[in-house]
């Protein structure tokens, strides 16, 4: 596929207009929406794809600034070996082994709950996860993760519309191609996504 | 429990609904072709969505007889309808099959006479869509079974009842013949989250009747609160919009933004509706 076709964009799309498309395909396929391993593995393709198409257009022009993937550092508090280790066995798709080291844990504080909602989710028990999710957010506001995932288990109509609405993130064709500065109001977006700003 | 799955036919182009309504004429001519002319009685959107879906899937380059006729309405003004092909086929094998417990379902549990007089002029299309699925209609039987376990135990559980729901429609669609196994894994997680979305929108528009009736319902169980199950329906549809983006299929074709219609417009507004209690199935 050509680099327009991936971005869905005309040939004569003017710079503007490639950005927004790129951005909200970013923010679509973002790898980090995905906790699956088989998903992932899909949308981190999708994002190398559409990367290279991004890069291929705005060669040149000096506009190039695709998001690259940097994590920045992780929990570091109580449990954190274990707590490292359920994260892994739940992207792998081993969940029952996961679910044993947290039910060993005694102590519930937010990673906990955050950890146990997330293997919730990934067991389609939505209903479950949510109230681990708002307990873990509920203990920590302030963590980007924890905030994300309780507004992706409670959202309403405009929550949902501003997300999944058609051409919802078309509209927002502000400077600025990072996310992270309208983090607020979008759910998934990671704030450990591109390295160009914040 | 059929017929949520639907689009905004507002917010379709003209270009847009004549290709859903391709899709769904086009599933109805398969039906009475395959299935004998009862079987159309059966047609549902939520196949007819899954008939698109799976046609995106495999390119998207389905062409259609512009001036097909109708037998319902001999008088009306000749529909589109998508040729015959292996995605039609297997749709209206689902639809058959689903259909088909769903009016046993009725019987058993209302004691639903009319419905035990329809289950005996289906009967001979089951037959048929179990010869040519035979994996599909294994697959909707057992998870019945498991959702009848769940029900006769009185799980309080929501998250429980809606999974086994949900599993009937998501290991059913693997007995599709999938090109790619990632598309399938990803149609699996669709349909199983559009299946768990089905569920709670049934369960709370039974909620009422159920308790009336000392029926099974979590949603009376566990008091879910209407804010609860407005929760529980986004999350559902939020996931299997995700996966839905992840297919393999071409977005710019023109089929896609029908489909895309379904996640962004049409089950948020029969979301809204449910919620509010104003829903009225035109299926």
């Amino acid at each position: 596929m050509d680099a327009y076709t991936v971005l869905g964009v005309s040939r004569d799309a003017t710079d503007e207009e490639i950005k927004a498309a790129y951005r909200n395909l970013v923010k679509k396929y973002h790898p980090d929406k995905y906790t699956d391993e088989v998903m992932k593995a899909r949308a981190t393709e999708k994002i190398k794809e559409i990367n290279r198409a991004y890069d291929e257009i705005t060669k040149g022009s000096g506009t190039s600034d695709s998001h690259k993937r940097n994590y920045s550092g992780g929990y570091s508090g109580a449990y954190a070996s274990e707590f490292a280790k359920v994260e892994q066995l739940i992207n792998t798709g081993r969940y029952m082994e996961a679910m044993a080291i947290l039910d060993a844990i005694s102590i519930h504080n937010a990673r906990w709950h955050y950890l146990y909602g997330t293997l919730c989710m990934n067991t389609g028990r939505h209903a479950e996860a949510s109230s681990h999710f708002e307990t873990a957010y509920r203990m920590e506001p302030d963590n980007v993760q924890y905030r994300n995932s309780y507004q992706f288990t409670h959202m309403n109509r405009g929550d949902y519309n501003r997300t999944y609405g058609r051409g919802a993130s078309y509209s927002d064709t502000s400077g600025c191609l990072c996310d992270c500065c309208t983090m607020l109001s979008t759910i998934w977006c990671m704030n450990t996504m591109c390295r160009s700003c914040c | 429990m059929f017929g949520y799955v639907q689009p905004d036919k507002e917010e379709l182009k003209l270009r847009e609904h004549k290709i859903y309504r391709a899709y769904y004429c086009g599933l109805c001519h398969v039906l009475r072709k395959k299935y004998g002319a009862f079987a159309k009685f059966l047609l549902n959107y939520d196949c007819t969505f899954l008939a698109l879906v799976l046609s995106l899937t495999e390119g998207a380059n389905r062409t259609w007889i512009e001036n097909g006729r109708c037998p319902v309405h001999p008088f009306r003004k000749a529909e589109p309808q998508i040729r015959d092909c292996k995605e039609l086929h297997f749709a209206a094998a689902l639809n058959v099959i689903l259909g088909y417990y769903s009016l046993e379902d009725k019987w058993l549990d209302d004691r639903n006479v009319l419905a035990w007089a329809a289950m005996l002029f289906c009967k001979s299309a089951l037959k048929k869509a179990r010869r040519d699925f035979p994996n599909a209609e294994e697959a909707v039987k057992s998870g019945l079974a498991r959702l009848h376990a769940t029900e006769d135990e009185n799980a309080k559980d929501v998250d429980r009842a809606a999974n086994d729901s949900a599993a009937i429609l998501s290991e059913a669609v693997c007995a599709y013949d999938f090109t790619d196994d990632t598309d399938m894994h990803i149609m699996k997680v669709m349909s199983h989250n559009l299946g768990r979305w089905i569920y709670i929108a049934d369960a709370w528009c039974d909620r009422e009747k159920d308790k009336k009736k000392h029926s099974y319902n979590p949603v009376n169980l566990q008091n879910l609160t209407r804010e609860q199950v407005m929760h529980l329906m986004y999350t559902a549809l939020a996931c299997a919009k995700d996966a839905f983006d992840l297919l393999n299929i071409d977005f710019n074709s023109e089929f896609a933004p029908v489909a895309d219609n379904v996640f962004t417009a049409g089950c948020v507004k029969v979301t809204e509706s449910i919620l509010t209690d104003s829903y009225k199935n035109k299926n």
